[in-house]
């Protein structure tokens, strides 16, 4: 599986105070999937392996960039 | 058979130099995002991720698959085989009936396990188990296949 960036719960909880409701929790290779009302749904992997990618979903989530984490800021 | 093709950006980490995709519906909003070492198993990453999302989709009655491909693109895609397909258009059949599994099982006169078996990815139900299907819900369902 390889080491990770981030950990995708660490982005579940950033995701959740923006409003994003956990459906499905990750276990063996099921991701998280996140969903808000109106929008699609974001699935989020246990393990994410760079900048980028954290990057990406958190532009999916459309999380403002005051509240990325440290880690990509 | 109908084969489900989505694009993807590609961009190199620079940090990790790990292969970065994004795939996007056909209207270029994204719908998931991995990075792997190598493209191939970035690409196969981002397939299991999108038969995740279109399952979570299709259980909540969503039908996504309109606004994706279903013809080979130019530029970079990935494919969902129809096998991969079928288990999520059964969920989002019975979603869209209004049916629990255990009815659908009932319908089909088989056990739920059973039944929830064939909305499991990977599994790869026959013809015959399709048009049972279809005739139960009532619906054009080999379209698909």
């Amino acid at each position: 599986m390889g080491s990770a960036f981030l950990f995708g719960i660490d982005l579940v909880k950033i995701a959740e105070i923006q409003g994003w409701v956990l459906r499905e929790r990750a276990g063996g290779n099921h991701p998280y999937i996140l969903e808000m009302p109106g929008k699609w749904c974001v699935p989020v992997r246990y393990k994410l392996k760079s900048r980028f990618e954290v990057i990406g979903i958190l532009k999916q989530l459309g999380i403002p960039r005051t509240d990325w984490p440290s880690e990509v800021r | 058979m109908k084969a489900i093709y989505i694009p993807y950006s590609a961009e190199i980490d620079p940090e990790t130099r790990f292969q970065v995709l994004s795939a996007m519906d056909r209207h270029g909003n994204v719908l998931a995002v991995v990075s792997e070492a190598s493209l191939e198993s970035a690409e196969k990453e981002l397939i299991e991720l999108l038969l995740h999302l279109l399952g979570a989709e299709a259980s909540k009655g969503h039908d996504r698959f309109g606004e994706l491909f279903d013809s080979p693109l130019d530029g970079p895609c990935v494919t969902l085989s129809p096998t991969q397909v079928i288990p999520i258009r059964l969920k989002l059949a019975r979603a869209h009936a209004n049916l629990r599994q255990a009815d659908m099982a009932s319908l089909l006169g088989i056990t739920q396990q059973t039944y929830a078996k064939m909305e499991r990815p990977g599994s790869n139900p026959t013809l015959q188990t399709l048009a049972q299907v279809e005739r139960a819900l009532g619906r054009d369902l080999l379209c698909w296949v």
